[in-house]
């Protein structure tokens, strides 16, 4: 079976100006959505205490309400979905308004089941969002000098920007859609920082080695469009493969997996569009050029693969 | 394409057979267990022959029975057996003993005899709490500089040093009253204890704790803590704790299968001492006295502290005995049916107590309880006659459930600074049960999609690359089994992912062998390519990931590390399967064949 050979080669680099644009305004919307709205950090970030509870028969949101303010824990923020799953939320530095709260709702309800507790410290909740923030940099930074080693600069800076590109933007659809930003969210974008990578390093080893190839008068936009196109059926599959994957999070992983997925999703979807419209363009306008392939080195000839 | 020789077919089957083997516990299901161990500090002779002595006269059907020394596992075949066999052990067997329900895989014993067991569950998976503590070191540090006042004080008056001494802070100033003697004074110092660091100054010495000695008296903090916890959570009854420090200052405590966490915390946390001390009846008697000691006044040598039921009394400074002494501690009544807490001492508080109370008979002797910092006398009973290794106490309003809970405390005796809940994550048991079949339903969906994927799409390659996914699902499996770190559901969901990506490398083999056949190569030679030319582009993309794994199991915590920790197991069986263990399997396909092979399918 195949698919997704195209038969002619795709015409892209040509409107990279276009394309830049529209990447740009993209990413532009990202941020300004992560300055203004910035992220739904989850408890493990905030600090906090976060209550599941399943309720047997209904109570009334008020009447939850009013129960836990007798109890005097501080002002809870109160989610009761249709079918009896409560979710609390509140900013306490103590770890027993679990178990207050708990026992306010049992008082309503005594068959009500506890899910799920989870109680974050300020020192702690600071700690993970510090070491959040250092495995992003230390994940980029890593990423970033395996590249410089793997490329002329100009193509490594190609290949960063993509990958930050990605980044960028599942933290800005996060943002954008206002959905919570969790210690499993996060390992979501460090995987995909790792993942994403690797498509742009697919088709740089791909033009590598067709530059090299080609006759001197052949644009290097060119060598670049039918670099994309012949990688473009390994890049289908690849991603598509990693996507049924992840689909399955999406479709059997519950509640508990799904932002998780959708974060996976998101990245990967965004790293097949940077790792063509986004590395390639920025290494061109860098001024990447054919004679930056003249010295023919070792590494080049071992690496030119696919 | 160059035959796979034998060896490495053998080899690699000799791999997945064994990879096969140990996975295989993991498939069964889960049965009813109760796990028995002795409680840390206790012994029994001979706890496994006592144990199938109590269910077999109990007449209790019993699947297997596991022991590794002093810990013991019985298999049940079902849970309302499990829950009789754990009445009866519990009243048998003793309070020296852990008597837990667990469950665990129903594979065969041969399989247990190989080493090969089921995959541990994270706490996300089975239900449970866990904490993560922080020692209040502060305390520690202050309470070491207070003790060390004394001490060098005695140490320089030893020496008929003249100083005076006062604290301020982190730092004692010593002033001398001989400028002369600083050079001796720093010697006398610097020998009471080598944890101070100490520093001339103009008209004296200072001392602070210097960083080795913050060290180690942090070390010893915690590792007391981490002791005392211990017994605590072993009066908790649960199977599987795990109690480890994690950094300087902190203690990880987590408990499978623990419903009841409010009842674990105020056990966990609660700071609890017992002291026994004279009472000042002469001063005590005394309104003057009593009034100035409530105004803050007492007399030398003595506190006021206040019964738990109310009034109070001038007790004596002095300790005649401490919680430490204590070896064992039970609830029940006192002859009037009262509820009480029966003591018995070791041979040095036996001593000590005996000494005591033999000269004071009629004297009262105060029970203080120091729990959750607040001072407290239960009672204050009148010295009848010499007391013995053996005696109880009872009063301040003590109930049934009071004497019991305090039992349990002075039994696992003091914590050695106070500790704080800084992270709780609980999970139900509906909750985990859902996270299960969440995990597997990830796991096995992307299996079977990517699969069917690959199998349609690359022919009999494809076939090829679904028998290499197939063993690394196997190898991911008996690792993860063998290293016996809990899976947990971020652990699934990696799991899960590294099956999508792992598919890469097969991904990136097939596609170039259609190259190369496009490009004119025979079959044979064009599969050779194939492999040979991917690994560079295969060695890339899993370092890429790796590197980000890796990031992840540094910097991550609880539920990340164990993503990071599947991630990066998957990317060193992926990287045997995809390229060694199909390269094998291409062999066994299309090598036997004799001569030219003038056609292969993929796709």
């Amino acid at each position: 079976m195949r698919l997704f050979t195209p038969k002619q080669n795709f015409r892209i680099m040509r409107h990279r100006r276009i394309t830049g644009v529209f990447s740009a305004l993209l990413v532009l919307i990202c941020i300004i959505s992560l300055t203004i709205r910035q992220l739904n950090f989850a408890v493990d970030f905030t600090g906090g205490i976060l209550v599941e509870i399943t309720l047997s028969n209904l109570v009334s949101t008020e009447a939850i309400r009013t129960a836990l303010t007798a109890t005097n824990l501080p002002d809870p923020t109160v989610q009761l979905a249709e079918d009896g799953t409560l979710l609390l939320r509140m900013q306490s530095e103590d770890p027993a308004s679990g178990d207050m709260s708990l026992a306010a709702i049992r008082s309503l309800d005594p068959e009500a089941s506890l899910r799920r507790v989870e109680y974050v410290g300020p020192q702690v909740s600071s700690e993970l969002f510090t070491n959040g923030a250092l495995a992003l940099l230390a994940v980029s930074l890593g990423i970033m000098l395996y590249l410089s080693l793997r490329f002329k600069w100009r193509m490594a800076i190609g290949a960063i920007v993509a990958n930050l590109h990605d980044v960028i933007f599942i933290l800005g659809a996060f943002s954008l859609a206002g959905w919570e930003f969790s210690l499993p969210v996060l390992a979501a974008v460090l995987a995909i920082l790792g993942y994403s990578v690797n498509e742009s390093v697919v088709i740089f080893d791909r033009v590598r080695e067709n530059l090299r190839a080609s006759r001197a008068h052949t644009a290097i936009e060119d060598v670049f469009d039918a670099s994309i196109t012949q990688t473009w059926s390994r890049t289908i599959i690849t991603h598509g493969s990693t996507q049924l994957a992840v689909l399955a999070m999406l479709l059997f992983g519950g509640n508990a997996l799904f932002f998780f997925a959708l974060a996976l999703t998101i990245g990967i979807l965004s790293s097949i569009y940077s790792s063509i419209l986004i590395a390639g363009p920025v290494a061109l306008w860098l001024g990447l050029s054919r004679q930056d392939f003249m010295a023919v080195t070792k590494r080049a000839q071992d690496g030119a693969v696919v | 394409m160059k035959r796979y020789p034998l060896w490495k077919h053998g080899l690699i089957s000799g791999i997945l057979v064994l990879a096969a083997l140990y996975s295989l516990p993991s498939s069964y299901p889960a049965s009813p267990t109760i796990d028995i161990r002795l409680k840390s500090g206790s012994e029994i002779v001979d706890l496994h022959g006592r144990t199938r002595q109590v269910l077999a006269d109990a007449d209790i059907e019993v699947r297997r029975v596991n022991a590794v020394g002093n810990s013991i596992s019985i298999v049940f075949v079902d849970s309302e057996t499990q829950l009789a066999a754990r009445q009866i052990l519990e009243i048998e067997l003793g309070t020296d003993v852990v008597v837990a329900l667990n469950t665990r895989s129903s594979a065969p014993e041969w399989l247990d005899e190989l080493g090969a067991k089921a995959i541990a569950l994270g706490l996300d998976l089975r239900g449970g709490v866990s904490f993560l503590l922080q020692v209040d070191l502060e305390f520690v540090t202050d309470r070491f500089l207070s003790s060390s006042t004394d001490i060098v004080s005695v140490a320089l008056q030893d020496r008929q040093i003249e100083h005076s001494i006062k604290r301020e802070q982190d730092t004692l100033l010593i002033e001398l009253a001989n400028p002369d003697e600083q050079r001796n004074a720093i010697d006398v110092i610097a020998r009471t204890d080598p944890r101070l660091s100490v520093t001339a100054t103009s008209d004296g010495l200072s001392a602070t704790i210097s960083s080795t000695g913050l060290e180690q008296i942090a070390e010893l903090a915690v590792g007391q803590n981490v002791e005392t916890l211990r017994r605590r959570v072993d009066e908790l009854g649960v199977a599987e704790p795990l109690i480890a420090r994690q950094g300087n200052q902190r203690i990880v405590v987590q408990l499978p299968g623990l419903q009841d966490t409010a009842r674990a915390k105020s056990i966990l946390g609660r700071r609890a001492a017992l002291e026994l001390r004279g009472v000042d009846e002469q001063s005590s008697a005394s309104g003057s006295i009593l009034n100035r000691a409530r105004n803050g006044i007492s007399p030398p040598g003595t506190e006021l502290l206040s019964y738990a039921d109310g009034g109070d009394v001038l007790v004596e400074r002095r300790i005649v005995l401490t919680g430490e002494n204590i070896v064992d501690a039970s609830y029940g009544s006192d002859e009037a049916g009262r509820p009480a807490v029966h003591l018995a001492l070791d041979a040095l508080g036996a001593q000590k107590i005996k000494e005591y109370t033999r000269s004071r008979i009629g004297e009262q002797l105060a029970i203080v309880l120091i729990d959750r910092d607040r001072t407290s006398i239960i009672s204050a009973p009148r010295i009848e006659s010499e007391l013995h290794a053996r005696f109880l106490i009872h009063g301040g309003g003590m109930g049934f459930d009071e004497a019991n809970e305090l039992a349990l405390l002075l039994r696992s005796g003091a914590l050695a600074a106070p500790i704080e809940i800084v992270e709780e994550r609980t999970i139900g048991p509906s909750l985990g049960a859902d996270n299960i079949r969440s995990g597997l339903g990830a796991v096995t969906g992307g299996f079977l999609l990517v699969g069917v994927l690959i199998g349609l799409y690359y022919g009999v390659f494809g076939l090829i690359s679904v028998g290499a996914l197939i063993a690394n699902l196997l190898c991911l499996t008996a690792l993860l089994a063998v290293l016996g770190a809990g899976l947990t559901l971020p652990g699934l969901a990696g799991f899960a992912l590294t099956l999508g990506m792992a598919i890469d490398a097969n991904v990136l083999i097939n596609e170039r062998i259609r190259e190369e056949l496009a490009g004119g190569l025979s079959p044979r030679l064009a599969v050779e390519a194939g492999y040979t030319r991917a690994i560079a582009t295969i060695m890339d993309a899993n370092l890429t990931t790796l590197i980000a794994g890796l990031a992840l199991f540094v910097l991550g915590s609880g539920p990340v590390r164990g993503f990071a920790v599947v991630l990066c197991l998957g990317l060193v069986t992926s990287m045997f399967t995809a390229v060694l263990v199909s390269r094998a399997l291409a062999d066994l396909a299309y090598g036997h064949r004799p001569g030219r092979v003038s056609k292969i399918s993929i796709g």
